[in-house]
């Protein structure tokens, strides 16, 4: 008899003493309504959506008291450490101890600076934005090709740039000498992408592109502030036309973070401060690897996640539930492995994919976009959040792509940008099966000299519903619905001529001339 | 009342409500069996259980600690609210303490529990009158204490003490005549 069976009928003893006598035909009776109790089969999605949704009313009903800048950066003891320059950007920490007042008391900023991720769109005239191809803008600049590999690496947090050069880049007549050494026994693959889902019907003409807007005054109403501050060394307000690019702020203590304000890029994010991070201090003391045991599920992995987002009253309007990413985890072995040979990432990532209007975004990739966080299994704690950017967009329309046949026929060249070469005689085939498609935005970056262009554009997500072969990286197909950016698609790398031209472009799609051509 | 629950709720009334969630984690699943054995039918018991905890989150600083009445109970109590409203609602007719009455009609007929299962299940609930039942569900499936269900049906915990005793005693009585009945056919 269990604990519980005992409790019951020592209550119902304690009311009916006459009832011992009955003790067995009791404990069936107790039994067998246990038994038949409904084995309740809780929905885990529901359960965190529900969860998300309370955090959201959280966030709405609470009211934390408002602090002016100076009371908040005074709470993190800023010490004055550190400004440097780095990439052009003039780039400001402030670890400062103590401040000192410049004289006038009144600092507060009621206002705040207004440096948040609440969606505001903003109408633009036709193709306001200029021409939506990457590369092409560079075709008119007279770069190397070493300088145009370096140019299309993705900006800032790793998103986009550079173009999928996935496994088919095959034969060795495809790289220039010197850029990849011969592997030996290396037998190239030619991934044929076959749509089977259900016929599309593009209607539009014109689709709406989005345009991010970085910069808002917050850098310069931030640097106002402090040029009434003496800090010592060198004075701010002995400079002209100010503006704060960058703020860290870190906590000084174990486990602690530091917060990062881009005002340049309008982003913020927060990391580990990383000196409070190490349990080695160096000497004898060596990490040990994680075991298959220190992994966690990802129930509590996004439980995580959406405690500490709520923590910091970061807001979540504009995202999406979590999910788990598992791209870092692909080449984990088997739990069955030996623990010699088992890798268990550090961080495992979460994403929280970017709504506008309803509509997912997603990277060139076509895995979901948006806030970013990372868990530390060693800690079991957020070690890092990022992708947390201001959401001030131009809306302007472009002609969209409305051929059914030409957009199949790219899909079946595995999308946009997927720059694949024909196969070689000895290439191992996979067969790739792509599902009728779904629409969704695709996170694109337009570089216009130095500086890059985030866009927004209409897309079409073709699933990947079967791999014949081996693996493949990816779970969707994206084909752009911009007829610009199709039209303008060019390789990232001027290299091979001769196996470019080889390539059959869709109906429609021209390819665009090759810079310094 | 937990400790730590009590610093969550305070921390709650104080205008940090993100703190709900973890008030959320730790009754989520109880409350979503209560409204459940209560309607027997998971979309519903999604909708209803959703309301409970929005209506919590919404009024949870006119919970007042410290008064006879746990958290847990007043969550309770919120569920079964909901759950009178929504049979209010859909069957204005109908006896709304008499949940299971309800269930076990139309709704049922989505739901995940065996017909096999279910028979049994009737079988003894049904020799029991609503109230007896609705304690006995509350006692042996959703795990209350005689404090929180004397809470929920606004009698005192002696009472209630006393009604689960008379409803196990009556099928006991039930069940003694069954095996009397079956030991008479062996023989």
């Amino acid at each position: 008899m269990n604990d519980k069976i005992r409790i019951i009928l020592d209550d119902l003893y304690a009311q009916d003493s006459s009832l011992r006598q009955h003790e067995e035909t009791l404990i069936q009776l107790i039994n067998d309504f246990l038994a038949t109790k409904p084995d309740v089969q809780i929905d885990e999605q529901f359960i965190h959506q529900l969860r998300q949704t309370l955090l959201a009313k959280a966030q709405e009903l609470g009211h934390p008291p408002k602090k002016d800048l100076l009371t908040m950066i005074n709470r993190y003891r800023i010490s004055n450490k550190l400004i440097y320059i780095a990439s052009g950007t003039f780039v400001l920490a402030l670890l400062v101890s103590s401040l000192k007042y410049g004289g006038e008391n009144s600092l507060t900023l009621d206002q705040a600076l207004n440096f948040d991720n609440q969606l505001k769109i903003e109408k633009a005239e036709h193709q306001a934005f200029g021409s939506l191809a990457t590369q092409a803008n560079l075709a008119t600049t007279n770069y190397t090709s070493q300088e145009l590999g370096l140019a299309s690496a993705p900006v800032a947090d790793g998103r986009g740039g550079g173009g999928t050069a996935t496994k088919v880049i095959s034969s060795e007549i495809m790289i220039e000498p010197g850029m990849m050494p011969p592997i030996d026994n290396w037998q190239p693959t030619e991934y044929q992408f076959i749509y089977k889902g259900e016929p599309i019907d593009p209607t539009d003409t014109e689709i709406t592109v989005l345009k991010r807007i970085k910069i808002n005054s917050s850098g310069s109403k931030l640097a106002q502030v402090l040029n009434k501050i003496t800090f010592g060394l060198i004075e701010p307000k002995n400079f002209t036309n100010t503006s704060v690019d960058n703020v860290t702020i870190s906590e000084n203590k174990s486990l602690g973070y530091s917060v990062n304000y881009n005002f340049t890029e309008g982003a913020a994010s927060i990391s580990e401060n990383y000196p409070k991070w190490q349990r080695c201090g160096g000497g004898d003391c060596q990490y040990q690897p994680l075991s298959p045991d220190d992994m966690l599920s990802d129930a509590v992995l996004i439980k995580l996640a959406d405690e500490f987002l709520a923590q910091y009253k970061i807001n979540m309007t504009n995202y999406g539930s979590a999910i788990v990413s598992k791209t870092n985890q692909r080449d984990m072995p088997v739990a069955s492995g030996a623990p010699s040979e088992y890798y268990l990432p550090e961080n495992i990532t979460l994403v929280y994919p970017l709504k506008i209007d309803g509509q997912i975004v997603y990277n060139e990739n076509g895995d979901p976009d948006g806030l970013q966080v990372n868990i530390n299994l060693r800690e079991k704690k957020v070690a890092s959040v990022w992708n947390l950017n201001t959401q001030n967009y131009q809306a302007s329309s472009y002609p969209a792509q409305d051929s059914a046949e030409s957009i199949i026929q790219l899909a079946e060249q595995g999308g946009w940008r997927n720059y694949h070469y024909p196969a070689a005689p000895e290439s191992k085939i996979v067969t790739i099966e792509l599902g009728t498609p779904i629409k969704g935005l695709v996170r694109i970056w337009n570089y216009q000299g130095l500086v890059s262009d985030e866009l927004l554009v209409p897309a079409y997500l073709f699933p990947i519903t079967k791999v014949t072969g081996e693996d493949y990286y990816r779970t969707n197909v994206i084909v752009p619905l911009a007829k610009d950016l199709l039209i303008n698609d060019v390789y990232p790398i001027p290299l091979l001529e001769k196996t470019r031209s080889s390539i059959t472009p869709p109906a429609d799609i021209q390819i665009a001339p090759q810079p310094n051509q | 009342m937990k400790p730590d629950e009590a610093q969550i709720i305070i921390a709650c009334q104080q205008g940090d409500l993100t703190k709900f969630a973890q008030l959320y984690d730790q009754y989520i699943k109880k409350i979503y069996n209560f409204v459940y054995y209560k309607t027997n039918h998971p979309q519903t018991a999604e909708d209803l259980v959703s309301q409970t905890f929005i209506k919590a989150l919404e009024n949870i600083t006119k919970f007042k600690l410290g008064s006879q009445s746990s958290f847990s109970a007043w969550l309770y109590r919120i569920a079964q609210n909901t759950v009178i409203d929504y049979y209010r609602t859909k069957k204005a007719d109908a006896n709304i303490n008499d949940y299971y009455d309800l269930a076990s009609t139309e709704d049922t007929q989505l739901n995940a529990i065996t017909s096999e299962q279910k028979a049994k299940v009737q079988t003894y609930l049904q020799k029991l009158n609503p109230e007896q039942r609705q304690i006995v569900i509350m006692r042996l499936w959703d795990e209350l204490s005689y404090q929180e269900i004397a809470s929920l049906t606004q009698k005192s915990e002696a009472s209630c003490r006393m009604t689960f005793c008379r409803a196990i005693g009556q099928l006991k009585k039930e069940l003694l005549i069954i095996i009397a009945f079956i030991t008479l056919l062996i023989k």
